[in-house]
């Protein structure tokens, strides 16, 4: 795909099958945020395609793109709570936008995927109320709740200790193995060079384009 | 040449702003026809869409409960008080209670409750909104695939709506109730309650009801619509907000009394 919106940045060709993972360095780190909506189907490409579960983004009605975007679970880069609600209410929010289970369960699988993340359990308290490590913390669970088909990851390291690095990719290994793929934007050398991330795609981009690299 | 560029220049501007004007209106009917269709829809409601209209019921009409007793306390005395000057001229006390109360219901409940509404809740949509627009949250909302419009406009919408409507029963019936109450205590209550109540009842004819919902509901939509419309154009920074508040107070108000004349007028 290319984009107007990355000037004379992208022209990217990147495919993830079921249980693919992608490790993607890039000069500028906000320009996650730009590919995630891509891959979203949030951002309008000049040529090319950009396809999710085989279907173009350009294509589906609103209510159908939004089911597609509710099987893509999101590490956000920037400030992602809504300060009123609760952050529970928040990690539930699209599930049971959709009605994608039931509550109860939700909050179960929900709390679990806390724990994984060091978390006690599902915070309460409003997102002014929590550090940056814990949001990140329930930012990482909120994006593997509920079985997603693509997590994107957004620079998830930035607030978070090193020890964090092995919850994230367990969590990405399980999910690798329910036939989900990643695709994670990271430049922090941390995750480049742990061994841990058994990486089918690593790319960095260089002169404009996305080159296959394996250096930190 | 130059009376003639004036000219041009006049014309230029009053179409443009006759333009904007229509162009503001047509956007605003949009936001509250997509509203109705999506209400409409069972797959909108959604457990967050309910809690979120269940939160904005809360705001926008219990939290103002307490003022609008206190303006209906305050207000049935005055009531009585203006009877008592017109039934020295006119005579007909009773009849004159009952009209007036009527006056009150039909026409000045609705764009009191609405002002509330403008003030208290319209306002502090805008800030949220914009709030919510300018730290990028709505995108959050749209790539997480929840629908900004249903989640964050529609709830808003039928939030107010819904306390706008209650909020005008509670006040009518206080308002009648302090009345009466204050009526009886100076002693020129010549009726009892219940015969006040039905020959007011008498005097309404279902034109009327349709006018106090219509008064009443689709104003207090309309000031919700403009002020998430005024909110999502909050892009870049918090300060662009202190420029919005104004701007929705100003459309909400002059939304409000357009919507009393037409229905006024209409039925």
């Amino acid at each position: 795909m290319t984009s107007r919106h990355f000037g004379s940045f992208l022209d990217w060709s990147l495919r993830l099958d079921p249980g693919d993972l992608a490790l993607v360095r890039l000069p500028d780190p906000r320009l996650s945020g730009l590919l995630a909506d891509a891959a979203c189907g949030l951002t309008e490409i000049t040529a090319g395609t950009l396809s999710f579960l085989g279907r173009d983004w350009r294509r589906p009605a609103a209510d159908e793109a939004a089911r597609l975007r509710s099987r893509i679970g999101r590490v956000f880069g920037e400030v992602n709570w809504i300060g009123y609600l609760p952050v529970d209410e928040s990690v539930l929010l699209k599930h049971l936008h959709h009605r994608a289970g039931r509550r109860e369960d939700l909050l179960r699988q929900a709390a679990e995927l806390c724990r994984e993340f060091r978390l006690p359990g599902v915070p309460i308290d409003r997102p002014n109320a929590l550090s940056r490590a814990d949001l990140m913390r329930a930012s990482c669970a909120r994006a593997f709740l509920g079985q997603p088909r693509l997590v994107l990851l957004e620079q998830p390291m930035r607030d978070l200790p090193t020890d964090m690095l092995n919850p994230i990719i367990m969590a990405c290994d399980g999910l690798r193995r329910l036939g989900g793929a990643v695709l994670w934007f990271s430049n922090d050398t941390r995750v480049w060079n742990s061994g841990g991330i058994d990486a089918t795609h690593r790319l960095a981009e260089i002169g404009g384009r996305m080159t296959p690299t394996d250096q930190a | 040449m130059k009376p003639l560029r004036f000219l041009y220049q006049l014309a230029d501007r009053t179409g443009s702003a006759l333009v904007g004007i229509f162009a503001d209106a047509a956007f605003l009917t949009g936001i509250v026809i997509r509203v109705l269709y999506d209400t409409a829809r069972p797959r909108t409601w959604s457990r967050p869409v309910v809690d979120e209209v269940l939160r904005q019921i809360y705001y926008s009409g219990v939290k103002a409960v307490s003022l609008t007793l206190l303006i209906a306390l305050l207000l049935g005395p005055a009531l009585i008080s203006q009877m008592l000057v017109w039934s020295a001229l006119i005579g007909e006390t009773a009849l004159l209670v009952q009209l007036m109360g009527l006056l009150i219901l039909r026409d000045f409940g609705p764009v009191l409750i609405n002002l509330i509404i403008i003030g208290r809740s319209g306002m502090a949509i805008t800030a949220e909104i914009g709030t919510l627009n300018a730290g990028g949250l709505t995108r959050v909302l749209d790539a997480s695939g929840v629908d900004p419009f249903r989640y964050l406009v529609l709830t808003r919408v039928v939030g107010c709506g819904i306390a706008a409507l209650v909020l005008t029963q509670i006040f009518g019936l206080t308002l009648l109730l302090t009345g009466y109450g204050f009526a009886m205590v100076l002693g020129v209550a010549n009726i009892s309650l219940s015969d006040y109540l039905a020959g007011m009842l008498a005097q309404t004819t279902i034109g009327d009801f349709v006018l106090i919902l219509m008064k009443t509901v689709l104003p207090a939509m309309l000031t919700a619509a403009i002020c998430c419309w005024r909110g999502m154009l909050v892009t870049r920074s918090m300060t662009e907000i202190a420029r919005e508040l104004p701007t929705a107070f100003v459309l909400c108000t002059v939304a409000l009394f357009v919507c009393a004349a037409i229905f006024t007028l209409a039925i």
